[in-house]
């Protein structure tokens, strides 16, 4: 503070002093904040901030970039040691400054490391805020400067000028003065264009308190220092700063000579008087002001003091808005600034074009009423000749902004937030020389810079935008009554009623009225509706002008791509392509029925129209807007619970001042969450969302609203039930639907009752809220505090009276019938709200209905328990019907040993996981192999193993190991003795007759081992009917290599082939699913044994064949599998076939594990 | 429910058949996830735990489906019922069959415990056959098609109104089969299995739309058993109009959203009952 104003005294007014001071007295705010800035700038801030952010991956890089820093300073200490020996008349000036040089500086960094060098400073090569303590730059782009502010940790940034002088002087000299100037001047200008959300009639003022007292700053700091003009400029800014809100209009520096005029609704004025320098005993109250309040300005302080004031006391509530003064503050996350929400929106170029409609319509509201009702009629009979005009500037963002830099006028420009030319910032817009070069409006800057290098990207100016859509507007106004925007710099003009002037003409006229104001070019085409208005200006751009006649619209859409056409985007195009439609010529072929019938009703009649040139619309005809809303989706990273919801409570807050904008409340409130998904890293775009999953809860009152305490409270609760982890979430949205006028409400006389009921708590404390805000505004220094105190207890007591006022209304007003309308009935309230309130409330509610609500309530909380009972006897009866069960599945006894509660859950999903992986699924079992026993809860697996034979599980187990081509040595006829085929082939399907059947019988007394082996098998299988059961114990059983010598060989192939095929023909009508288990039995068998390879592949057409001729199809199976995961597999398998034919199979078992 | 002491075996078999089919129904597209599982509820059935529909059109859509086969069951003119889920471009890449062999002249009468334990092993192998299946797109579409052994004379009754004849598309190479369980019991033959595009099918991507001649061509590669495909279009059509492709586009595609809340609140007070 006493440097700063030394400083002003120093220097008059000038506004760097505002910048100075807001600067330090927020340090130590942006100090704390340092820890969590996760911005990078260059390699410098590593080791901090980032490593919050990204921290593995840098690791590295983080600690090479130490080491070499250590090695830097080592050497600049050994030069500095070595010069200032060399020259000992250098006096250290610089000691304990450190300064890093950022870009191109005359005298060169190097010239300037020496001087530090000479003079007992130190230089640091790259950037840290630890141990810089001054940045040295000449010149910085604006974008720079910004990102400076949101590192240097409040680190002064000085001209080069600053060290030569300072050696000149042979002293250490302030810094201040050597400011650099980009910085002092940079002010944001945005505030004007905020100004006309303010709602008509404004109560709340205190919401708008920060933009105002950023008008004030402006203001003054804009005007000259004389002292009566300086004052006089103080009270106008504060009368203009009401006006604004209330008139919603104008730029700042307008309407100077307004005179004083209070609002006796607005409960106080300021009516400065005195011209004094600030002491508290020159205090003057001023007792024509309604309230007691009193402005304390001071302007031979110049303004810095008064805005410093109000700045001070807003530091001292601790308001997050403090921080907002700063024209330095730009932080880029919602890690680092407490404004974000509004910041982000001020800098939004969507924003801008979203609000201002609203804007529009508040400034020319007569005219929009004025005629669309009338047009109707006599535009529907002359529907065919309107004359319709189209009017579009060209590349507005551009142009507009290019104005103030004349040399850049044929150069590839685009606008942008930032120009760092690795940045990821998209392009907003681009002029016609750069989309020469490819550049469009979405692109990331680095990719335009890598098409046109020498592209000039400038920052967006929304103030002058402003002035040129109002500009714009106005000319198009003048020459026609009906005039329907579209966006800021695009309107459809009907001239139906300027008979005699030729639209053509007009249009030119008009454009070039246009240029002579703004500067700024503008198209237009002239058509006979809308659409063709449209494509003509589409033709005509840039800078021109085009009519189509109605006789030749067909031959202008002929040609015309289809995507040219309003309404096509690229699916429907994409879609449209399929069909080989590609321009309107094409799409005309398509009957309508057949579009109808392949896009839907409106689409195909839209595409039909268009096609044709048919556009119905009227011009005038402004879509009321459905919703409202504001939605984050960059930037937003938090730190924790509480940080989110400090932003959710500044999103309330921008989402209620559009609300009040557009003179809107709204009943349903949607909140949408982008929530990173699981495996997203950090986004391309810097900041991004990235990949996000769209999340979104929704909730409906039963009274429309727009205050922002209500909206805050939904907010709240919606974002309690998304249940989210905060640091996942990468955007946020707020959408305000089912909107009804808020003057209707509003003026309706359950207005007070309404308010009452559902905001009483938040009505009092607003009131008192908006009253003290008032009042800090008013207070000029410290010293005044206890005044302020009397003030504010006395409006204190003033708005408990109001808001006892109004609850009593309430209350009172129970008999009267107009006041009980507004009480929604007791079942459309919210319970679950309900019951959330605070008790006060609560009791205060409860009056209202008789009572009724805590009976209610207590019913409520009582069925809640009934409920949980009976959920509780359900898993009684569940468990007992278990019991009941008992007496056939031994196996449960022990399942409902489990306890009952406690682990339920876990191993619920336990032995799901493993029921999945439990089935006959080789393909997923190949992969489960022992995980599958080990995701099975204890007990179950322990009920496995015992139903599994001991022994049986060993031999599976050494089963594995077993190699494929041991052949076992016997001695057998040779395969011309017997000729199995023709033997074979008389046994036909009858070799599964009998019991046991022929086949066991024949394979018996058969010397081939192998055959001998199966048929031993059948007596040892389960259930020896299923060839599966037979298979399965061979499987198991075989001890020894299955392979017979070559003699015997065909033989046994043969025989076990034809019970195969005999064995498909009796089965596969009706049980297709043994067969299946069969050839994947002996598909793994075949892995082990040659002799089942050959069986295999001999019977395994056949099966196919079979199967095709049956089912029409193939039988699925599986690839081979490996031994080890065979192994595992056959126990499963075993087990299963073991279980699903003696009954009850384990599943079961396991499903009523789960269900109790 | 009580059913009339006169009635054939044929008749109760028919009964129970539709009945299991039902759940059985509900149990794979349970499975398949198509629907957010907020969608189903566990219930009991032949004392095993099944899913039951709770969103009241789709509990309707699979009841009326089958029990509108129940005379043609009785008769024994189904061969098959398939459960078919379709791509987006109506491409099916996925069908669950049911292979019905009722014998006509089984005499003696049936209690439904004689096939619970039969059916029962159904609904259990049905429920861990996840793995067997391919994972659905996004956006799949579904529905309930039955293969007759013969085209029915016309009949008036009405429950059979709502089957009419159509075609389906088919695939042009067989398809893999893959079996999730067989029974063959006396009265009653069950079989249930997957059918699956082959590979090669996936390669070349060409889909025959079989009608008129195609339907018979189709017919005879299944074989010597005369079977023509009917389809229950009523449904699908009357779905279609409140909620288009059985309402599972916005349910799949918002897991989580707006839809599913109004389902869960929709289905909050339904009655707790056995199947």
């Amino acid at each position: 503070m006493s440097l700063d104003s030394s400083n002003s005294k120093q220097r008059s007014f000038n506004s760097t002093s505002s910048n100075n001071q807001s600067n330090t007295s927020n340090s130590k705010k942006r100090k704390s904040n340092q820890k969590t800035l996760g911005m990078a700038w260059g390699a410098n801030s590593l080791s901090g901030s980032r490593s919050s952010f990204r921290s593995s991956p840098f690791s590295d890089f983080g600690s090479y970039m130490e080491v070499k820093n250590r090695k830097l300073r080592n050497q600049f200490d050994a030069e500095a040691s070595n010069s200032s020996r060399s020259d000992s008349s250098a006096k250290p000036i610089f000691d304990g400054v450190s300064i890093f040089v950022d870009g191109y500086t005359i005298p060169s960094s190097q010239e300037l490391r020496q001087y530090m060098l000479n003079y007992g400073g130190r230089f640091e090569n790259y950037f840290s805020r630890h141990r810089v303590t001054h940045i040295i730059c000449s010149n910085l782009p604006d974008s720079k400067v910004k990102n400076l502010r949101s590192f240097s940790s409040g680190l002064p940034v000085v001209k080069p000028m600053w060290i030569l002088d300072s050696v000149a002087a042979n002293k250490l000299l302030s810094w201040v003065p050597y400011q650099l100037d980009q910085l002092a001047n940079n002010q944001p200008t945005l505030s004007a264009f905020f100004t006309p959300k303010t709602k008509p009639a404004d109560e709340g003022t205190f919401t708008h308190a920060i933009c105002e007292v950023k008008h004030e700053t402006e203001l003054l700091c804009l005007k000259d220092a004389s002292k009566d003009a300086s004052f006089s400029e103080a009270g106008n800014s504060l009368e203009w700063r009401k006006q604004a809100t209330e008139e919603h209009d104008k730029l700042m520096c307008e309407n100077p000579n307004r005179t004083v005029i209070d609002g006796p609704s607005n409960g106080y004025s300021e009516e400065p008087k005195e011209v004094e320098v600030v002491e508290p005993s020159n205090l003057q109250e001023d007792d024509e002001s309604l309230a007691n309040y009193r402005l304390q300005s001071c302007p031979e302080q110049s303004s810095v003091s008064v805005s410093s004031h109000c700045f001070d006391n807003r530091g001292i509530r601790g308001s997050p808005r403090s921080s907002f003064i700063g024209p330095s503050k730009q932080r880029h996350s919602t890690l680092g600034d407490p404004n974000f929400v509004e910041n982000y929106f001020k800098n939004s170029r969507l924003h801008f074009i979203g609000t201002w409609r609203n804007r529009y319509r508040n400034r020319f509201p007569s005219l929009l009423n004025g005629w669309t009702k009338s047009s109707h009629s006599d535009v529907s009979a002359g529907l065919q000749k309107t004359p319709i005009i189209h009017i579009d500037m060209d590349c507005f963002f551009v142009s507009v902004v290019i104005r103030s830099h004349p040399e850049l006028n044929d150069k590839p420009v685009a606008v942008c937030h930032s120009d760092n030319p690795k940045g990821t910032a998209e392009i907003s817009s681009a002029n016609y020389p750069a989309r020469k070069y490819g550049i469009k409006a979405g692109m990331f800057v680095r990719d335009a810079k890598g098409l046109c290098p020498q592209l000039a990207i400038l920052p967006y100016n929304f103030e002058a935008y402003e002035e040129v859509a109002d500009q714009f507007y106005n000319i198009l106004h003048k020459h026609c009554n009906r005039v329907q925007a579209v966006s800021c710099d695009e309107a459809f003009l009907d001239v139906t009623d300027l008979e005699g002037k030729d639209p053509q003409l007009l249009a030119s006229a008009i454009r070039k009225e246009i240029y002579e104001a703004t500067r700024c070019s503008a198209s237009a085409g002239i058509a006979k509706n809308m659409l063709m208005a449209r494509l003509a200006t589409s033709t005509a751009k840039p800078n021109g002008q085009c009519y189509i006649d109605p006789e030749k619209v067909d031959e202008y859409l002929d040609p015309l791509p289809i995507k040219a056409l309003p309404g096509i985007g690229h699916v429907l195009a994409e879609k449209l392509k399929n069909k080989n439609v590609q321009t309107c010529g094409q799409l005309r072929l398509i009957s309508k029925d057949s579009l109808q019938k392949d896009f839907g009703i409106k689409t195909g009649e839209m595409l039909w129209n268009y096609s044709r040139g048919v556009d119905n619309r009227l011009v005038g005809m402004i879509q009321e807007s459905k919703s409202v809303g504001a939605e984050v989706n960059w930037g937003v990273r938090f730190r924790d619970f509480q940080h989110a919801h400090n932003f959710l409570l500044d999103l309330c807050k921008e989402v209620s001042l559009r609300l009040q904008g557009c003179g809107v409340q709204g009943r349903t409130f949607t909140l949408k969450i982008k929530k990173r998904r699981k495996d997203a890293g950090e986004p391309a775009k810097f900041m991004g969302c990235g990949d996000c999953e769209n999340l979104s809860h929704s909730t409906t009152v039963p009274l429309a609203t727009d205050d922002v305490e209500v909206l805050q409270r939904i907010t709240k609760q919606l974002f309690g039930s998304f249940h989210i982890d905060v640091k996942d979430i990468r955007g946020v949205g707020l959408q305000v639907s089912r909107l009804e006028s808020a003057d209707i409400s509003r003026q309706a006389p359950e207005r007070n009752s309404l308010k009452s009921w559902l905001m009483s708590a938040s009505a009092s404390s607003k009131e008192q809220f908006d009253i003290n805000s008032r009042g800090k505004e008013c207070i000029g220094t410290d010293s005044e505090g206890k005044r302020m105190d009397v003030n504010s207890s006395l409006l204190h007591n003033a708005s408990v009276e109001n808001s006892v006022h109004g609850t009593n209304n309430a209350s009172n007003g129970g008999g009267c019938s107009k006041q009980n309308s507004s009480i929604p009935p007791l079942g459309h309230l919210d319970m679950g709200v309900v019951e959330s309130l605070p008790l006060e409330l609560l009791s205060e509610l409860n009056e209202i209905y008789g009572g009724k609500l805590v009976e209610m309530i207590t019913k409520r909380k009582l069925q809640v328990v009934e409920a949980e009972r009976s959920h509780n006897s359900d898993i009684v009866s569940l468990s007992r019907s278990v019991v009941e069960m008992k007496g056939e599945q031994p196996i449960l006894e022990e399942l409902r040993a489990v306890p009952d509660s406690g682990a339920r859950p876990n191993s619920v999903a336990i032995s799901t996981a493993g029921l999945e992986n439990n089935d006959l699924v080789p393909a997923s079992l190949s992969q489960v192999d022992t995980s599958v026993l080990q995701q099975l809860p204890e007990e179950l697996r322990a009920d496995i193993f015992e139903a599994l034979p001991a022994h049986r599980i060993q031999e599976i187990s050494a089963l594995g190991p077993k190699t494929d081509n041991v052949h076992h040595p016997m001695g057998i006829k040779s395969a011309a003795d017997n000729q199995p085929g023709s033997a074979s082939s008389g046994l036909s399907n009858n070799m599964w007759i009998g019991n046991p059947p022929l086949w066991v019988e024949k394979f018996n007394v058969s010397n081939l081992t192998t055959l001998k082996f199966v048929a031993d098998m059948y007596y040892k299988a389960n259930s020896p009917e299923s060839l599966s059961s037979i298979l399965q114990c061979t499987l198991a059983e075989s001890l020894h290599p299955l392979d017979a010598t070559s003699d015997a060989w065909n033989e046994a192939v043969h025989s076990f082939s034809e019970l195969l095929m005999n064995y498909i023909k009796l089965k596969i009508g009706v049980d297709i699913e043994e067969i299946y288990v069969c050839f994947r039995l002996l598909r793994r068998l075949s892995t082990k044994s040659e002799f089942f390879l050959e069986v295999y592949n001999l019977v395994f057409p056949h099966l196919q064949a079979s199967i095709d001729e049956n089912y029409g199809g193939t039988l699925n199976i599986p690839p081979h599998m490996g031994c080890a995961a065979s192994t595992i597999y056959s126990r499963f398998e075993l087990f299963e076939l073991e279980h699903q034919s003696s009954g009850f199979s384990i599943y079961s078992a396991v499903l009523v594990h789960i269900c109790r | 429910m009580e059913r009339k002491d006169n009635q054939t075996p044929q008749g109760e078999i028919a009964r129970i058949l539709v009945e299991f089919l039902e759940v059985a129904i509900t149990s794979v597209v349970s499975l398949k996830g198509i629907y957010p599982p907020g969608a189903f509820e566990r219930r009991k059935y032949m004392n095993v735990v099944v899913q039951r529909a709770r969103h009241p059109q789709l509990r309707e859509y699979i009841h009326s489906a089958v029990s509108g086969l129940l005379p043609f069951v009785q008769k024994g003119l189904v061969e098959r019922v398939a459960v078919i889920f379709y791509n987006t471009d109506d491409i099916p890449i996925e069908r669950f069959i049911f292979k019905l062999t009722v014998n006509q002249s089984f005499g003696s009468n049936v209690e439904e415990s004689d096939l619970e334990f039969s059916l029962r092993s159904f609904l259990i192998k049905l429920s861990v056959s996840q793995t067997l299946t391919t994972v659905l797109p996004r956006d799949c579409r579904w529905e309930i098609t039955a293969y007759f052994r013969r085209l029915p004379e016309v009949s008036a009754s009405k429950d059979a109104e709502m089957w009419i004849p159509t075609d389906t598309k088919q695939w042009q190479q067989p398809p893999l089969i893959t079996p999730i369980k067989s029974m063959n019991s006396e009265p009653l033959g069950l079989q249930l299995y997957l059918e699956h595009p082959s590979p090669s099918e996936l390669l070349s991507g060409n889909m025959t739309k079989f009608g008129g001649t195609g339907n018979r061509m189709f017919l005879a590669k299944v074989g010597d058993q005369q079977c023509n495909q009917m389809f229950c279009t009523t449904h699908e059509n009357h779905l279609c109009e409140s909620t288009p492709r059985m309402g599972m586009m916005p349910l799949v595609g918002s897991k989580g959203g707006q839809n599913l809340n109004w389902i869960s609140k929709e289905l909050h007070h339904l009655p707790e009952t056995e199947y």
